[in-house]
């Protein structure tokens, strides 16, 4: 029995011990299939208004339904995955560059820079991470970038603390003295040896942050700060048909919404699986 | 002599928060420099004509150097002046503390409300592995997370107020048409109780339930999730092992062997919970237009007004601050061991 799961790849393991994040990885294929089609696959022009058929229900010619300057539901609530999407991974993927480079740095060789990052660090997890994201975009300015920078800057302490405690753990191992007695430099040794073990804790940390970083940006525009109108973007959306909803017109906000949800679902059941596949001692 | 340690424990910690109060003063500061806008420019328009900006800018101590404004700064805001709003003309210090109490009520009654779901639902399913509550705990882990609150709070207004009619309209913490209870605490649902009104403490209480439930969903996740880890552990712990065997009747050993250890890890995600309804708070007090200070500073925002924003960043930081403060030492009254830790 145990040979035969050490026979197997870890993607397939992964998939046949949960079937719960088997149908999140599809669900993350279809998600990034209609981020690069959807643009020109939707059948009106996700800007196009149209005052004739203002707040429609769902219809034949119109699947989601209408806004209230006529703009189709479904074209938009599509070709805003391709944002949505591309937000959060650019957001994530920063932190995670900066982050556990520096934190690796930092675990492995201490001294002023570990004591200097460290401070930068508290300083930035002693503010709630959304209210300073409000803060960072409303200095930098409303834009789709700043959105991007700013929740990057909010989650890097995150990367920060993990890459350090990783690497802590990994500087006094065997095989790290066994290299270095081998004539390795503590460069060397960083980049071949050390950072590449910090990783797997930190993929889990990737796909339960990416779903953060979506709701971050959405509830961000929501409120009216980083992406501007008329832009299709799952917050602003939602924000659109949130006057609408009290008298009945559900369809508006409802679309978008469910969208961003299962986003974020899909992102955090991949995280729990991988979690269970690479760090099976916090199985929960 | 355990409280001996315990006061000396919670010094330390007074003491390890200065320095996090102190960056988020600085970085306020830096914020406020960097806004766009020059305040000067504003109130030469409003006041003098435009060949005093100059003149107004030195009055303000806009011109002196970064140094001396943080000094100033610092000064300001140790005699409590956050600075005014351009939009009401009121000093922003006393109108966040005129909105406090709502968001305060808000917030306390969302976190009593997701505590009393959460820690029953995590020890039964802790107590109960793979049966259904098991696996309905997961998933609301899991589900619970991935919810927008924005989006939830428009789904229940959507089913409760406009479907089901149930819920006042979703404006504001008390109905227009009612004279609200005598200001004493600033939070309607206790002042009317003072009061003894008890039509005003069910009108509120309705404002109230919405909003409520939006953030308790939220915090729900996190909580379920931790109980029912923390718990599973310690059930299968020696000394619970212990007390079963020495006849400990069943809630007994749940509710108060097991669960006063099974707290500790839950205390910690406190902290990451109070982050995270502090942000969600903003966004809930925008769906239902609840007067608190997230409202105030969006509000504010809108018209290009700063002062409030920066203001209530300022102020929700120190809370943040001085929750984990509060955390910290909540951990050490429970838990007795980490007093003497280094």
């Amino acid at each position: 029995m145990s040979e035969a799961v050490a026979r197997r790849s870890p993607l397939r393991h992964l998939l046949q011990e949960n079937k719960l994040t088997g149908v999140a990885v599809g669900l993350f294929g279809l998600l990034v299939l209609v981020a690069l089609l959807a643009p020109s696959l939707v059948p009106h022009d996700p800007l196009a208004t149209n005052a004739a058929h203002s707040v429609e229900p769902p219809s034949a010619q119109f699947w989601f339904g209408t806004d209230e300057v006529g703009r189709d539901v479904f074209s938009r609530t599509m070709v805003a995955t391709q944002l949505d999407l591309g937000i959060a991974l650019s957001a994530v993927a920063i932190s995670f560059a900066i982050g556990s480079v520096l934190g690796a740095a930092c675990g492995f060789f201490g001294g002023w820079l570990d004591r200097i990052t460290a401070r930068l660090v508290d300083t930035l997890m002693a503010f709630p991470l959304f209210l300073l994201a409000m803060a960072i975009i409303s200095v930098l300015g409303n834009s789709t970038a700043n959105v991007v920078y700013a929740t990057a800057l909010v989650n890097l302490p995150f990367y920060i603390r993990m890459a350090r405690a990783e690497a802590a753990k990994l500087r006094g191992s065997g095989y790290i003295e066994a290299a270095r007695l081998a004539g390795m430099g503590p460069a060397q040794l960083l980049t071949a040896h050390v950072y590449p073990n910090i990783l797997p804790p930190i993929m889990v940390q990737i796909s339960l942050n990416l779903g953060w970083a979506i709701l971050n940006a959405a509830g961000l525009s929501f409120i009216g700060l980083g992406v501007r109108p008329p832009v299709a973007e799952w917050g602003i959306m939602v924000a659109d048909g949130a006057s609408l909803i009290v008298s009945g017109a559900w369809w508006v906000s409802l679309f978008p919404g469910v969208a961003l949800m299962l986003t974020v679902l899909c992102f955090n059941l991949i995280g729990d699986g991988l979690r269970d596949v690479l760090d099976p001692r916090r199985v929960t | 002599m355990a409280s001996a340690s315990l006061w000396r424990y919670a010094a330390r910690r007074v003491l390890l928060a200065l320095p996090a109060l102190a960056g988020v003063v600085v970085v306020t500061f830096v914020i406020t420099r960097m806004l766009p806008g020059d305040p000067a420019l504003y109130y030469a328009g409003q006041v003098d004509s435009f060949a005093s900006v100059d003149e107004i800018r030195h009055r303000m101590g806009l011109d002196r150097p970064l140094p001396l404004q943080f000094v100033a700064y610092v000064d300001d805001l140790a005699h409590g002046d956050l600075g005014q709003s351009l939009s009401t003309g009121q000093p922003v210090g006393r109108e966040l503390i005129q909105r406090l109490p709502a968001s305060f009520e808000l917030m306390a009654s969302a976190l009593s409300l997701a505590l009393l779901i959460a820690v029953p639902l995590g020890v039964m399913a802790a107590t109960r592995p793979g049966s259904w509550i098991d696996h309905a705990c997961r998933l609301i882990g899991t589900a619970g997370v991935s919810l927008p609150t924005f989006f939830t709070g428009l789904l229940l207004i959507y089913v409760f107020y406009y479907v089901a009619g149930w819920a006042p309209a979703p404006v504001g913490r008390f109905p227009s048409f009612m004279r609200p209870p005598p200001s004493i605490t600033g939070m309607i649902l206790i002042d009317s109780l003072l009061a003894g009104d008890l039509d005003k403490f069910q009108a509120a209480l309705g404002q109230i339930a919405l909003p409520a439930l939006t953030m308790a969903l939220f915090a729900l996740a996190p909580l379920t999730r931790m109980t029912r880890a923390a718990m599973l552990g310690v059930l299968s712990s020696d000394f619970v092992r212990q007390a079963r065997a020495n006849g400990a009747p069943r809630l007994h050993l749940l509710f108060v062997t097991a669960l006063r250890n099974g707290l500790l890890p839950v205390v910690t995600t406190l902290g990451m919970i109070a982050s995270s309804m502090l942000g969600a708070n903003v966004l809930v007090e925008r769906v239902f237009a609840w007067p608190g200070v997230g409202s105030y500073a969006l509000d504010a925002m809108v018209s290009l007004d700063y002062a409030p924003l920066q203001g209530f960043v300022l102020v929700m930081s120190v809370v943040y601050v001085l929750i984990n403060l509060g955390i910290d030492i909540l951990y050490g009254v429970i838990d007795p061991r980490v007093r003497f830790e280094a």
